[in-house]
């Protein structure tokens, strides 16, 4: 176990905090469907630096949780197919990689927790199984290693008896209790990226504080990075270091929370952060943004969300708007033709 | 102990249900078939009504529904050659099923009904459904499995087809005409009466067993491609629901390998449709393999539930009807307590 610790911090060594790890350009996910093809992604470019937090935010439907299951591969082909672009892990283009060579990074170096914690744990092997399973083939582990790294594991998460807990089967623990389970399972063993879709929505208020803290405390423990895809902006705003903003399979607005929150650039954004409801005012109807998301079967040409946007015009019908940095060396990059515009929305 | 009162409930409709059904076993034993000629006393001078009467009386026939019913369960015997205990000579103390003594035949008193039973039972009817049951999860289970993997490609829409056309063939149909196929009417190959030829106790150790093998091999094939068909499709069915679950995809995203997936995230999982089903074929493989143990002669208990019903001999036809009723009982509790196992979130109370 100490050789395996040493060998990992070795290989981790190789990336600096702050370096990139993990680069998505172009990435395009569409669906083959009845009514021809779903462009369910359609050119997600974002980098996830080392041992920091992206989040992602996006309405239903915009392909942020696609995009996280490309990037492990989990994308279920057919009917769904890659269509372009390049996963970039330590450089190494997972859109390339082998079933195999995926099945090594899976669980490994990078791992995923889900929406829904109710079903996302096997209900007939217990939860000491299921963490065990994962450090037996990528560790090594043996049988009682295994076991008692599962027992840490538990107890880091902040489960209360995790001797007793470990031979427990899903239905026998809560809501909250199966999403740390989730929580210990990725992180088991120690990846260097951990994609979280959602993992709070299913959850009491009070619970999802508890383990967003969660991930954030093992987060800065273990040094990794978080991909945290929401719609919750109080959740991206507490805990993420850049935000991309999604709309209709592709990133609309990318860079750092302060510039993102202090100043959003992109008419969807502004029209994200109108609509969140005003604790300090007197109760008002909640702002909303027009119409529906267009269906992945038919985008609008041009920019995507011109149906919707006040500001569009003849350019948004006839040019698709490139995501571009609003101020040099900023790293805040916008994709709207209407910039100055947006400002006074 | 929901069983008890189950099995009580079972053998009162039975019961009820034999004394519905038109035809009693004294007349058979007259020889007096279907109605017409049931005189008081026939032209030849033989005082039919009399012998009636007394085989009646005898058998304890002429008593009232209830009564029978008493006297069926337990030691309380109704009929005249009874215990003494209950006003009887003691002749013939029967114990009731209550105490798993079933009597002898109605119209052949030399013949234990239980004796006969077991027999049939251990020479026929278990080896046949024991082979038949393991066949059918041994191949439906794997082909199963093999389909849901490849649902939707050509492979899997031939094997669909194929047993739906297997799950449709009626069984005494399949009976007959494999025996025209195989018998001597056909290639000759296959002997289609018993399950060993006449001069097997005198074989050796190989040709009994080939001899055997030949004997058994279309009664099993005809009793086992039905629930064989209707397994697979089941297994092909949980499967498929199982693959698109939530927990599928975790252990995906663990980098488990497909096998590791399928053989033990999905397979556990999806066993639990399955298994309920073997409450129902347990029963019907070893009850109700009547009309194959007919088609082919064998001398199993569907057999004897057979002639039993031909002769009305009440005292058989209780006995073999309450043992499937029996099975039936013991497949529920069987596949109950395999879900147990199979499933944690079932408790054992």
């Amino acid at each position: 176990m100490a050789t395996s610790n040493q060998a990992r911090s070795a290989q981790r060594a190789e990336i600096k905090k702050g370096e990139v790890l993990l680069e998505v350009r172009n990435l395009r996910t569409h669906f083959r469907g009845d009514e021809g093809i779903a462009k369910a992604v359609d050119g997600v470019n974002y980098s996830v630096l080392a041992g920091q937090t992206l989040g992602i935010v996006g309405e239903s439907g915009c392909g942020k949780s696609v995009t996280a299951l490309s990037i492990l591969g989990l994308v279920p082909m057919p009917p769904g197919f890659h269509a372009g672009g390049e996963i970039l892990f330590r450089g190494e283009d997972l859109c390339k990689a082998s079933e195999a060579r995926m099945r090594q990074v899976r669980g490994n170096d990078i791992s995923m927790i889900f929406q829904e914690p109710m079903t996302a744990l096997n209900p007939v092997f217990t939860v000491g199984n299921q963490i065990m399973e994962t450090v037996m083939l990528h560790q090594g582990f043996d049988k009682d290693a295994a076991r008692n790294h599962a027992i840490s594991m538990l107890e880091k998460v902040g489960i209360p008896s995790p001797r007793q807990r470990v031979d427990e089967y899903p239905h026998q623990l809560s809501g909250g209790m199966r999403q740390r389970v989730m929580i210990a399972m990725a992180m088991a063993c120690s990846p260097q990226l951990l994609i979280a879709d959602e993992p709070t929505t299913a959850l009491d208020v009070t619970i999802q504080a508890q383990v967003l803290a969660l991930i954030t405390d093992l987060q800065r423990r273990e040094g990794m990075s978080v991909v945290l895809i929401t719609h919750d902006l109080g959740v991206v705003a507490q805990t993420t270091d850049h935000v991309a903003v999604m709309y209709a399979g592709k990133v609309v607005e990318y860079g750092d929370v302060e510039s993102i929150f202090g100043k959003p650039r992109h008419p969807y954004t502004i029209g994200l952060f109108h609509s969140l409801p005003d604790l300090a005012g007197p109760g008002e109807r909640l702002a909303t943004i027009d119409g529906i998301v267009p269906s992945a079967f038919h985008f609008p040409t041009g920019c995507r969300f011109r149906t919707r946007c006040l500001l569009a015009s003849d350019k948004c019908v006839n040019e698709e708007p490139a995501l571009v940095e609003a101020e040099s060396g900023s790293g805040h990059t916008v994709a709207c033709h209407h910039l100055e515009e947006a400002e006074k929305l | 102990m929901w069983m008890v009162p189950t099995l009580l409930g079972i053998i009162l409709i039975i019961l009820g249900l034999l004394h519905a059904a038109p035809g009693d076993p004294a007349m058979m034993m007259m020889g007096i078939g279907s109605g017409g000629s049931s005189g008081e006393v026939s032209q030849d001078g033989v005082d039919y009504q009399a012998r009636i009467d007394a085989f009646k009386k005898e058998n304890a026939l002429d008593r009232s529904f209830l009564v029978q019913y008493a006297g069926v369960l337990g030691p309380f015997n109704v009929k005249p050659d009874g215990h003494e205990l209950f006003g009887g000579d003691g002749r013939n103390p029967y114990g009731g099923f209550l105490v798993f003594d079933f009597g002898k035949e109605l119209l052949n008193k030399n013949k234990h009904i239980g004796e006969e039973i077991k027999k049939r039972l251990l020479s026929t009817t278990l080896p046949l459904a024991l082979i038949s049951i393991m066949l059918t999860y041994l191949l439906a289970l794997p082909i199963g499995i093999y389909s849901a993997n490849r649902a939707g490609m050509t492979i899997d829409k031939i094997t669909t087809v194929g047993l739906f056309i297997m799950y449709s063939i009626p069984v005494f149909w399949a009976g007959l005409m494999l025996k025209l196929a195989f018998g001597k009417t056909g290639l000759g190959w296959l002997p289609v009466i018993g399950l060993h030829s006449r001069d097997a106790a005198d074989m050796d150790m190989l040709p009994y067993l080939w001899d055997a093998f030949k004997h058994f091999l279309m009664p099993v094939t005809v009793m086992t491609y039905g629930s064989l068909a209707y397994i697979s499709r089941q297994m092909r069915t949980g499967m498929i629901e199982v693959i698109h679950q939530d927990y599928i995809r975790t252990a995906r995203a663990k980098g488990l390998s497909e096998k590791t997936i399928i053989f033990k995230h999905a397979l556990r999982n999806s066993m639990i449709p399955v298994i309920t089903i073997f409450a129902s074929i347990l029963p019907i493989l070893i009850g109700g393999s009547l009309v194959i143990e007919v088609i082919f002669d064998l001398p199993g208990m569907g057999e004897y539930m057979f002639k039993g019903l031909l002769k009305r001999d009440y005292n058989i036809i209780m006995a073999t009807m309450t043992l499937s009723g029996v099975m039936t009982l013991m497949g529920i509790l069987l596949s109950d307590i395999a879900y147990a196992i199979v499933d944690p979130r079932i408790k054992y109370s």
